[in-house]
This record gives C-alpha cells, structure tokens and sequence, in this order.
C-alpha cells in the first residue's frame, strides 16, 4: 500500500511539472536518475551477485556507494540519507557541515534533478536545435513564399525542411544512446563520445529499431494529443451553455492529462534507452569494441561491485564461417540502419501532421520526447 | 446507358433538331431568348473561410473598406448561416455550389477519391438560369478562379438536363490561360523539338486537369482574344502579373474592361492559407481581397456603363473555427459552430442602403436573390430571397 500511494506521488508530482517548459526540466534530470537506476539494474541481474533473495535495492542499500540506485530517485528529498549521514561522520565532517548535510538531506533531489536535468537538456539541444530551428524556418518561410507566389525560390522551403529533417534524423542516431550514457555515467561530457556511442550501435542495433519503434508509437500518441485541442476545442465552441470556468475547467483537465501521458510515455522511452545502454556496454565489452576505462569511474565501480565477467569470448568460428558471419552482419546492419533511419524520419514525419491540425511555433523546436517533456 | 451518355446523346438530338450548325457555336440553344437589360451583378466570394470578426465586426475587421464603406451602401446580413444538417459541409467547393445553385445538396467526387474534390453541380446555377432566360454570350457570363483551386473552374455548369453545358459560364483563370498559350506555343514555329516534346506534355496534363467528359476544353473566341491581350501585356513567363488574390482583382478589372459581364463571380481564396497556422496570413489575405473589393467597385464607378447599373453581392464560402484550446483559433473549417456563421453584403442601384439585418438567413438564399435582381427565375433554388436588400 505504501509503494502505491509513493508511487501516486511522483507521478502526480511528475505531471504537474510536465505543465510547464521551466518545470518539465525537474522531469529530465529526475528521469536520468531513474535511468541510472534502470541501466545498473540491467547490469544486475547479469551479475553473479543476483540471486532471487537478493534483490537490487537490497544490493544497492549495502552499499553506501550506490545506496542512491536502491530507491527510484525522489523529486526533492536527498536520496538515501541514511548514506548519507553515513558517509558524513565516515569522513568525520565537523558541526559546520551539519546545515549542509541537513540542506542536501531536505532538497537535496530537488537540485540534483534540476542540475542534471539542464545538463541534459543543453547537451541535448546542441545536436537536436538546429534542426528543430531549420524546421521552423522552413515552415514559415516556405508558406511565407507559398502565400506570396514566390514561384521562384518555391524550392526554398521544402529544401530547408528536408535538411532539418535529415539533421534530425541523423542527430537520434546518437542522442538516445548519449543521453542514457549521460544518466549511466553522472557526467555531461560523456554525451560527446561519439566513438563510444557508435561502438554501441554496432552491438545494439536491433534494440536501436526496437527503441525507435517505441518513439514511433509514442509519437503518434503525442501528436494525437497534440491535434485533439482541434476536436475538443470544437466540441467547447458549439456548447453555449457552458459557462465560462466550465470551459476553462475542460481545457485545464486536457493539459492534465497531456502532461500525464507525456510524463508516462517520457519515462518510458528514457527507461527503454537506459536498459538498451547498459545490455549494449555489456555486449561492447565482451566483444572488446570498448574498455573499462571508457565508462565513467561510477560505471567502473558497479561493474567491479557486481563482479560481471566481460571477458573476451575466445571461441572463434572458422574463416568461413566467418566471412559467412561478417558479410551476413553487414547486410542485417545495412537493413536495420534503413529501418532505424525510417522509424527517425516517421518520428519526424508525425510533428509535420501534428502541426499542420495544431499549429505551435514552439513545436517545431521542442520535441516532448526527446527534448523537454511538454506539449504546450 | 449511365448519365454522360444519356447528357451527350440529348446535345447529339438537340444539334440535329437546330439544324448543321456545330455543337458548341455561339448560336441559341433555345429559340427565344430576349436581350439582357441590366442590371449587371457581380458576385464576390469572400472565399477562403472567413470568420465574422475580422471581416463585419466594426472593432476588429481587416476589411475597412468592405465594413465601413460598401456597408453604408447597401444592405448588411450580419447573420447569415450555412445549414447545420447531415452532408452540409463547411468549406470551398461546397460554399461555392451552394451559393451557385441555391441548394445545399450532398457532393462527393465524381470518382469518389478521398481528398479529392472534383464536383459536378446538380442544380442549375444561375450562370445557366441567366443564360437559358437571356442572349447573355458565355463571354459575359464569368467566373474569375484561382490558381490553388483548378477543380473550380469545372463547376461551369449542371447535370441537369434541361440546362447544362449549352448555358455554361466561362472562366478566368491561370489555368486556362495556360491552356490557351501551351496551345499557340505550339502552332509557333519557333518551337524546338524539345520545347515542343515539353509543351505536349504540359498540354496533355492541363488537359487531364478536365474531369468533365461535357465540357470542351476550350474556350469562345473573346476570350481567346483576352488572352491573347494578356499574353502581349504580361508575357509568357507568369512571373509578370500579379499573383494571388490580386491576380482575380486583375483579372476582374480587365474583364470588365473587355469583355464586358453581364454577371461574374470572384473567387477569392487566399484566407485559407491560415491553415498552415500562420495567423498573418488571414488577415493579410482579408486585406487584399478588400482592396480587391476597392478597386472592383471604383472599376464600376469609371465605367459610364456600369455605373448605376451594377449590383454588388459580397459572401464567403464558408466561416472559419473560433477554437479556444488551439493557439491559432481560425486554423481549420472543420464543421464547428463557428465555420457555418458567415454574412453577406448586398449594395447597388435598387438595393437599400446603410440597413443592417441581423435575423437568421441562410447561403442559399444568394442565388434566389441575385435571380430576383436580374429577373430570372431559379425554379430548383430552395434559398428564400433577402427580401430586406430591396429598396
């Protein structure tokens, strides 16, 4: 009973912020710690340590170092005080740390979810804005040139607008993936690995098309609460009867629960991505693509926490088989990059719909899903 | 033997009942047909979707001219309304069909595509309904199309048997002036073989653009002559003349010069691109039609002939959203309260003047009215007429 009503509160508190773009970014870094949690969890249960009557959080709560990733992350109290207090008189703080230690205690989440949340945000708009921004002008400048019968530059617009939505396209190749590795590591700089990363697509591309197929079906139901203002706004307009707070009681209850769905389906993808990061760095690892020492000095001291074997898998095919093997991965890789490529441009493809039945400017620059998780 | 047999099989009766003559001459399908005396009406589709607050209301138009000026000259109908019934559909066509016929029949595309809007009229329209009453050459019975809409400029005439393409209006529009310089291009002789292998091309898709088996796909020789006019004033490139909603004003203005409309309908258009959700598009749009309005009724007022003796009568197609939830509220027409609230404004010689009338009347009540001004009967209209317009 205690779980459910916890869990009732950060999902309402989750919704609420999703109201608004300042508040939603509370959302972000709250998400990234959730996927912390979701990519070491993933890593758990290929440890040797997992075992039915050891759960992670009971794992996790033994050890002061990850004693944050036993508990989903809250909204304002610090995680884990317990450990913290802990770890505090183990390094023998003195009464002049006690406000400090109380501050972090009271809201320490609150500013972890904020100071992560930007980070993100601002990493992720360094390779999604431009796009975003080439939509945009796209946008109004092709129907500015359309309504003037610029024939002349007609090719203007949907040139720009295919640009942008190629630089999209391109970007997602990267930023699901760079921001789990973000949420993984504790780290902003971590999310420039683009060596890394591409070493990750290369042992996750079916969890890749799988993840791009939940944004494809995310997206749909966003764009379908994005058009639905067209419908219920139409339905409010033919009610004379309803007072003026009754219509303004419905519109609120629609942002409710927009920002309800959005805050859902937001976590979910992150989650989807952060379980895809932590099986694609285990697999990468085996098969050497990446070392220890590229992840995170966070990620390094799970992965010795949990004593996972990523060893080299010495067992090799023969040559022919091989070759059978290699060029066999090639075209299943070509094909899943096609595929990858079309679920992007289909992601894309549903914001052009969505706003040709609801127009937003801010829409053409803020995706909820990959960007802040609100819909306006 | 399906419709369009049974249409051409009664033109195929009907020419040899008149004698050699060829089918479509400019002789009278009917033996008595009395000249038309005036007065002369213009017909203005306020097209696109407009909603009334930015077009009648005082406060808050971007048409000034129209409200403040032409209003004071006629007669206001501040509450004119589109049908709210099963099939009525608030948009272009079907405003246009509407206000054409009388009638507020059900239209589906004659392929029945989805998204496709190739219409035939069922009723009359009063372009035939003038034309069956009175020697009015097809010349001067006018409409002026845009280029977004090409499908409108087949809605010329009905499927009725006893009217039909033999009282058809004719059409101003880019579409037919390509039509008719593809098609001198190439009787030129300065053609190459590879502009000529291109203009064939482009000759057979303008001309697939016809879904009307009846309808010839070219036009009477003043009309010919008025494109040849075109043609030596603004060249072939079409990047000369006017563009837009003020290309119908062009067009309108030479036509009246030229060819000299006994009736003419102007269809403008551009409000609609609001559906793309840039709100200035709207506004700027109402603007330019206004101005259109402007000089159309200065045109008049220059013209010895058509001064005094001109009627204007100014509707929209159809209202536009009033949508609260959505940022940009007009965006779409789709069937909501306010995109079946329109108006429509009535002034000229005979009409009363500076009366604004606000009890419920319906769009089809235009075609009964302009019947009522020019004499003709419109028996297959169901519109009652504005009888408060009349001085």
């Amino acid at each position: 009973m205690l779980k459910f009503v916890i869990f009732l509160w950060k999902f309402a508190v989750g919704t609420v912020l999703c109201l608004t773009p300042l508040s939603a970014i509370l959302v972000i870094g709250w998400t990234a710690r959730a996927m912390r949690r979701r990519s070491a969890l993933a890593w758990y249960r290929h440890s040797g340590r997992h075992t039915a009557s050891t759960p992670f959080r009971t794992f996790a709560a033994t050890r002061t170092a990850h004693a944050h990733l036993a508990a989903w992350p809250n909204w304002i109290l610090g995680q884990a005080p317990g450990a913290m207090r802990a770890a505090a008189a183990a390094q023998g703080l003195g009464a002049r740390a006690v406000p400090g230690l109380w501050l972090r205690i009271l809201a320490g989440s609150l500013w972890e979810n904020f100071r992560t949340g930007l980070q993100v945000l601002l990493n992720t708009w360094t390779l999604t804005l431009p796009a975003g921004a080439l939509w945009l002008m796209s946008w109004w400048g092709g129907w500015e040139n359309s309504f003037n019968k610029g024939y002349e530059q007609a090719f203007v617009g949907p040139g720009v607008a295919l640009a942008g939505i190629a630089m999209f396209v391109t970007a997602l190749f990267h930023v699901p993936l760079a921001q789990a590795r973000q949420a993984s590591g504790g780290q902003w700089r971590v999310f420039y690995g683009f060596a890394f990363v591409r070493a990750l697509r290369r042992h996750g591309r079916f969890g890749i098309a799988k993840l791009a197929l939940r944004y494809v079906v995310a997206g749909a139901v966003l764009a379908a609460l994005h058009a639905a203002p067209l419908a219920l706004g139409g339905y409010l307009d033919g009610q004379e009867e309803l007072s003026a707070q009754q219509r303004t009681n419905i519109a609120a209850l629609y942002h409710l629960i927009t920002a309800a769905a959005v805050f859902a389906m937001f976590v979910w993808l992150r989650l989807a991505a952060a379980i895809l990061y932590g099986e694609a760095v285990l697999r990468a690892l085996h098969a050497r693509a990446i070392t220890r020492s590229d992840l995170s000095a966070l990620e390094q001291g799970l992965l010795e926490d949990l004593d996972i074997d990523t060893s080299l898998d010495e067992t090799r095919p023969n040559a022919v088989i091989r070759a059978v093997q290699v060029s066999g991965r090639s075209i299943a890789a070509l094909t899943l990059t096609a595929a990858i490529a079309a679920l992007w441009f289909a992601l894309a493809a549903e914001t052009y719909i969505a706003q040709f039945l609801n127009h937003r400017w801010l829409s053409w620059i803020n995706h909820a899903f990959v960007q802040i998780p609100w819909l306006g | 033997m399906d419709r369009r047999g049974f249409t051409s099989g009664l033109l195929g009766a009907g020419a040899l009942l008149a004698g050699p003559a060829p089918l479509f001459a400019e002789t009278d399908p009917t033996p008595v047909r009395t000249p038309y005396g005036g007065p002369n009406v213009i017909v203005i589709r306020f097209g696109g979707g407009v909603r009334r607050r930015e077009t009648i209301d005082p406060d808050h138009t971007y048409s000034p001219y129209l409200r403040h000026v032409l209003a004071r000259r006629g007669t206001l109908f501040t509450n004119m309304r589109i049908a709210s019934q099963e099939g009525i559909v608030t948009s272009h066509a079907q405003g246009t069909l509407y206000i054409l016929t009388g009638r507020y029949d059900r239209y589906v595309d004659v392929e029945a595509r989805i998204f496709s809007e190739r219409y035939e009229p069922k009723a009359p329209t009063i372009f035939e309904y003038l034309r069956k009453v009175y020697r009015v050459p097809r010349h001067q019975a006018l409409i002026v199309n845009g280029e977004d809409r090409v499908n409108e400029d087949f809605l010329t005439f009905s499927t009725d048997h006893l009217y039909g393409v033999d009282y058809r209006s004719s059409v101003l529009s880019l579409h037919w002036f390509k039509l008719y310089l593809v098609r001198r291009r190439l009787r030129e002789n300065r053609v190459s073989a590879r502009e000529r292998e291109r203009l064939e091309k482009q000759l057979a898709e303008l001309e697939a653009r016809n879904y009307r088996p009846d309808a010839p796909d070219r036009q009477a020789p003043r009309l010919q002559d008025f494109w040849r006019r075109w043609r030596r004033h603004y060249g072939d490139s079409g990047l000369v003349n006017p563009r837009g909603d003020r290309l119908l004003t062009e067009l309108s203005v030479r036509a009246i010069k030229e060819l000299r409309p006994r009736l003419m309908m102007v269809n403008y258009q551009d409000p609609d691109y609001v559906h793309w959700g840039n709100l200035s598009h709207y506004t700027r749009a109402i603007s330019i039609i206004d101005q259109g309005i402007q000089r159309l009724v200065e045109t008049v007022e220059a013209d010895e002939e058509y001064r005094g003796n001109t009627v204007f009568v100014v509707v929209p197609d159809c209202g536009r959203d009033n949508n609260p939830l959505m940022e940009v509220s007009c965006q779409h027409h789709f069937n909501s309260r306010s995109a079946h609230e329109i108006w429509a404004l009535v002034a000229g010689p005979g009409i009363a003047r500076d009366v604004i009338v606000d009890r419920p009347v319906e769009q089809i009540a235009i075609a009964g009215t302009v019947a009522q001004i020019m004499s003709f009967g419109a028996d297959q209209s169901e519109g009652e007429v504005l009888a408060e317009c009349f001085a």
